[in-house]
């Protein structure tokens, strides 16, 4: 037991695991590139359900993404032992070494402790939180959940009119939409890039605007995705966070 | 005026900062210092007229990849330069006029047109996220020159290393940024992309090297090597893709 949980905690171990995810996100790349068709459907399903429905019939191009899972999940348990383990080591040194030394040594396992709950966060949005994506239509009744509703009232489409060299071209896109709940009823407009938050969920407006769109008078395809993600802030909370750590940590190691 | 800065100021910054090269390789170094600072100084109007060219002010357009991240590797060498206290690391660091020549130089084969920025790109967190982004890449690759050096055993101070720590804390900040930026735009803070990937494997990448330091058995000569592999990984990345839009330099109108 102790040889597998030295094992887990192995720094050597967390070395070449990270480095094998960084080549497999490499090769990953590289497959998506060439197979653009087949993995633009993963970024609106569940990962297991997109494996069921596309990613088993082409394991040729999909094999990576099951490693991908594989090898962050001992990420996962190597960074929690190696974390452990350091706390485990400095906590009763804490009143010796005094705070700031002490805050020096810890940020480390703070930061891995960071990186585990976006890990963890990340892992959780792809096989747990389901995405709804649907074109947008006037006067569309789309149900939320029991009881609330969303109807789409009107569209707005705003082009360049100046300067000369981008008249004609999309600048924005919104959409006025009415939110129905048992208690009340609401019209707020929802805009690319600034989503409505509703009950715990997020609606956004995604485009979809071709690269002459400056030639074509055709409103440009909208669709609204509705997700309940109460991962998401987390993840990037304690990336923020893991970043201020790393700001502060960097400069205070080398003092010390 | 403005259309003429445009046209012109790139190719004069490239024409000093060759000077400056000519005569560090003389072993001029207060000349050649000046004339890069001359040539900076047009690099940097250049980047400002890339934001007023459209006749509007655009900040997206400054912080485009083929001209920003020379003008970043520019900049950090004028400010290590001027922060530097000692003789021998100056004379390191005014090495960096040879990587900050060829990377503007590759500018002028890669021009960027501007575009009408979309309804994706209506908010700051996108020159954020591009600017961060850049200057982080311009981190690693001097990183990668100076990796060169110590394994030449002439940056004894492993610069490099503090290069590469900059470069990560920086590009970390560019994921935070990325993903929260993706996030309202598409409710998801990572994208199964190309650019998402490759963007992932370069942290995981620069997050495995900087473990090497725990390693009892590794020495900075490793690191540098690894430093090495980043930037290459990196250059992979950046103009692997960028293949297609290779051309002749096109100064003020005319192709040479």
């Amino acid at each position: 037991m102790k040889k597998i949980w030295d094992f887990c905690g192995d720094i050597k171990v967390n070395f070449w695991l990270i480095l094998a995810i960084s080549l497999n996100l490499a090769v990953g790349a590289y497959f998506i590139k060439f197979n653009s068709k087949l993995f633009v459907p993963l970024n609106h399903s569940l990962v297991q359900n997109w494996f069921i429905q596309y990613g088993q019939d082409h394991i040729g191009q999909s094999w990576w993404l099951v490693l991908l899972f594989f090898l962050a999940f001992f990420l996962g348990i190597n960074t929690f032992v190696c974390a452990v383990k350091r706390i485990a080591q400095l906590w009763p040194q804490r009143k010796q070494s005094g705070f700031r030394v002490f805050s020096v040594k810890i940020a480390p396992s703070l930061i891995h402790l960071c990186f585990l709950i976006i890990l963890a966060g990340h892992f959780f949005s792809l096989v747990a939180v389901p995405e709804r994506s649907i074109p947008v239509q006037l006067n569309q009744k789309i149900i939320l959940s029991e009881g609330n509703s969303l109807e789409v009232i009107s569209q707005q489409v705003e082009r360049y009119t100046t300067p000369a060299a981008f008249e004609g071209a999309v600048r924005q896109c919104s959409v006025t939409v009415k939110i129905q709940s048992p208690q009340k009823s609401e019209i707020k407009v929802l805009r690319v890039l600034r989503p409505i938050y509703w009950q715990g969920m997020s609606i956004h407006l995604d485009v979809f605007t071709k690269k002459d769109s400056q030639k074509t008078a055709a409103p440009p395809e909208l669709k609204l995705i509705i997700k309940k993600d109460p991962g998401i802030a987390v993840v990037i909370v304690c990336f923020a966070i893991l970043c201020l750590l790393m700001f502060w940590y960097f400069p205070q190691r080398k003092k010390t | 005026m403005i259309t003429l800065i445009f046209q012109f100021a790139f190719p004069v910054a490239i024409v000093f900062y060759l000077l400056g090269l000519s005569f560090y390789l003389f072993r001029q170094t207060k000349i050649s210092l000046c004339v890069f600072l001359i040539g900076f100084i047009s690099h940097t109007l250049f980047q400002l007229s890339r934001g007023l060219s459209p006749g509007i002010w655009l900040i997206n357009p400054v912080f485009d990849s083929s001209y920003f991240l020379p003008w970043s590797m520019a900049a950090i060498c004028l400010g290590m330069g001027f922060f530097s206290k000692e003789e021998k690391n100056k004379a390191i660091i005014h090495s960096m006029i040879i990587p900050v020549s060829l990377f503007s130089a590759l500018g002028l084969f890669f021009p960027r047109g501007i575009m009408a920025p979309g309804p994706q790109h209506q908010t700051i967190l996108v020159s954020l996220y591009y600017s961060i982004d850049i200057v982080a890449q311009a981190c690693f690759i001097l990183g990668a020159w100076f990796a060169v050096l110590h394994l030449r055993e002439k940056d004894q101070d492993k610069l490099f290393n503090s290069l590469m720590v900059a470069g990560f804390i920086l590009y970390s900040i560019s994921q935070v940024v990325g993903a929260y930026w993706a996030y309202l735009g598409w409710a998801l803070p990572m994208h199964w992309s190309t650019k998402h990937l490759q963007s992932a494997s370069v942290w995981c990448y620069y997050a495995a090297v900087l473990h090497l330091r725990y390693f009892p058995t590794w020495n900075s000569r490793h690191e540098s090597w690894f430093s090495l592999g980043g930037a290459l990984l990196l250059l992979v990345f950046n103009y692997a893709t960028q293949l297609s839009a290779f051309s002749l330099p096109r100064i003020g109108g005319w192709t040479l």
